[in-house]
């Protein structure tokens, strides 16, 4: 009930910011665009085609095509990459003062002389801004998957997929905003921090072979690479796109990523609950 | 009686190394149920720091200290006891009913008790006209009154109030003064903690006074505002001859206010019939009582806590 309302503050809060409702609003104009679009007849063949790539060994080029897939498939790992990306960027930024308003001067004296566990406060201002987002690219896949499968007939519920993938990779950075929130009450810095660790998630492994290439000349993986694959296993939401690109085109995809990202949200949420639990207002 | 609210030597510094600030030092003091109150103080003093050990917002270095018979920050405690913070703040796109609504929820009262309290509460603190206004609109004292009804929503039977007639115009704040006795006739407890020293005179029951966060005095109004063996006449027909046959008990004497020092009823009497027989015409005669705020101005000149 009283964690309920905590949540149900946060998603108050959020409306209350008109970057919410404009996300809403833009998330629409796409689904009518993409309505538009599929009237028409050339998109609706091309979409349809099956995909063909053209390879080229030495001298002679062979056309291949991909049994049981078309253009649109390849569109929709498009958008749904594109769409991973920008709720992760957009949607931190966004999403990032929920947990710094809460320990406003003013407003935390009120919510700390409540009857409510600390750990509830960040847990409940946490789930509230994932089901923001949750919510945003559920209405923004299912609205474009509709307006595919009514305008073309091709209903590929793989496409699906994506809600869950793109909001835990948001909701793993969001659990790392979370956790520098509290610990230096800057929604900005908060957010600029955990997308640095995304970045650095997605270029560690290439930026450790590199190091170790340039330090010991080593053709293979050194010390260095070892460390940034251990690293990797502490940054959330890393590789998330990758299976989810293998599960929009039936290759068999890696699940391991999205658990150990629900692993670290685990992690870093009970991180930031117990670093609050100490603070002093 | 029971104790609503009992400190032992409560210590608590900010900060470390040479930037410390030692905000309470050694704090002692018990609020019994059913009492008003008042924590007294200077800007600075530690009062609002006091309160905020109470509830757990900061942390105490040393000491003991029971809220409701619990320890400080207890959330048990919690649902039985309201505070008015100072600088409150309320989400400004909420009306005041919601915010009621919100922070009831948060003391964990669910409906249909909720909007029974917050039709209870908006009328007492006299906002129920404002209820679908948002905050954004309310003026300061407003704000105060639905900061008020917030404190209330639960029923509490502790009200911890920092600074609750901040802001209040003078009719307001004698609604809030009506508000806090009425309250307390119901058998609440209520701790406020106040700079303005006439209100807290009039309402208080007991006192501490508190500088540099120690406590440098505490006890009943009554008991801290008497003066020792001064009486105050007022006399007409005053001439320096009249007052010189009393002239070894006079301590002040400003126009026809006669202030003397009698150390028995007998004293008195006599030094009154010296100045009837000398042809002064006494008026009325009263015991002497500072005001609190003289009790409070002196206790700071002299109180020898320093800054450490
Ligand atoms: N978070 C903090 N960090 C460091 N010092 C603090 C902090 N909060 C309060 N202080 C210091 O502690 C001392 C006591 O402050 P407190 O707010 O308790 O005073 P107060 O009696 O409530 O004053 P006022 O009447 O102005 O509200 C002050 O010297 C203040 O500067
Ligand atoms: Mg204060």
């Amino acid at each position: 009930m009283k964690f309920l309302a905590i949540i149900g503050g946060t998603i108050r809060e959020g409306f209350a910011r008109k970057t919410i409702l404009g996300m809403f609003i833009v998330s629409t104009a796409c689904i009518i665009i993409a309505v538009l679009l599929f009237q028409l007849n050339a998109v609706q063949s091309g979409l349809l085609a099956p995909p063909k790539v053209q390879v080229q060994h030495g001298s002679n080029v062979t056309t291949q095509q991909f049994a049981g897939l078309t253009v649109l498939d390849g569109v929709w790992t498009g958008i749904s990459m594109m769409l991973l990306l920008l709720c992760v960027f957009v949607g931190t930024f966004v999403t990032a003062s929920f947990v710094t308003s809460l320990m406003e001067k003013g407003t935390i004296d009120l919510y700390l002389s409540k009857p409510v566990p600390r750990w509830q406060y960040i847990v409940g201002r946490y789930t509230g801004g994932v089901l923001i987002i949750s919510a945003e690219v559920a209405y923004l896949i299912i609205g474009l998957w509709i307006a595919a499968g009514l305008s073309l007939g091709a209903w590929n519920p793989a496409f699906l997929w994506s809600i869950l993938f793109i909001t835990v990779a948001f909701a793993g950075i969001y659990s790392l905003v979370t956790l520098f929130g509290v610990l230096t009450r800057s929604s900005w810095f908060a957010a600029i921090i955990a997308l640095a660790i995304y970045i650095l998630g997605a270029v560690i492994i290439p930026l450790g072979l590199f190091l170790d290439r340039l330090l010991n000349g080593f053709s293979t993986e050194g010390i260095l690479t070892s460390v940034a694959k251990g690293i990797k296993y502490t940054i959330p939401s890393n590789s998330l796109g990758n299976s989810l690109a293998h599960i929009l085109v039936n290759k068999p995809a890696d699940l391991a990523p999205l658990f150990i990202t629900l692993g670290l949200i685990a992690i870093y949420v009970s991180l930031s609950s117990f670093a609050f639990s100490r603070k002093e207002f | 009686m029971d104790i609503a609210l009992a400190a032992d030597g409560i210590s608590k510094t900010y900060g470390k190394g040479s930037k410390a600030v030692h905000a309470l030092r050694d704090v002692s003091l018990s609020v019994s149920s059913g009492e008003i109150f008042g924590l007294l103080g200077k800007n600075g003093a530690g009062k609002t720091t006091f309160i905020k050990c109470v509830l757990g917002i900061v942390f105490t270095q040393s000491g003991q200290g029971s809220v409701l018979g619990y320890p400080f920050g207890s959330v048990h405690a919690k649902e039985r006891l309201g505070y008015l913070p100072e600088n409150h703040r309320y989400p400004l796109y909420l009306t005041g009913e919601q915010v009621l609504t919100y922070f009831g929820k948060l003391s964990g009262i669910s409906e249909p008790k909720l909007s029974q309290r917050i039709d209870e509460t908006l009328k007492i603190v006299g906002m129920a006209e404002w209820r679908k206004t948002k905050v954004r609109k309310y003026s300061k004292g407003m704000m105060q009154r639905l900061g008020l009804a917030q404190a209330l929503i639960n029923d509490p039977q502790l009200i911890i109030l920092d600074e609750p007639t901040d802001g209040v115009d003078p009719v307001g704040r004698k609604e809030i003064r009506e508000v806090l006795l009425h309250l307390k006739n119901e058998g609440k407890t209520i701790f406020l903690n106040s700079h303005l020293l006439s209100e807290v005179e009039r309402i208080s029951d007991r006192v501490a006074i508190m500088d540099l966060g120690k406590i440098v005095r505490e006890g009943r109004v009554e008991d801290l505002t008497k003066t020792e063996n001064i009486y105050e006449l007022r006399v007409s027909n005053i001439s320096p001859e009249i007052l010189s046959s009393i002239s070894s008990l006079i301590v002040r004497t400003d126009g026809t206010l006669v202030e003397i020092r009698c150390n028995s009823p007998e004293d008195l009497n006599l030094a009154m019939d010296h100045l009837r027989s000398a042809g002064g015409i006494i008026e009325s005669m009263a015991p002497k009582r500072s005001s609190l705020e003289d009790v409070f101005v002196d206790l700071i000149k002299t109180s020898n806590v320093t800054h450490v």
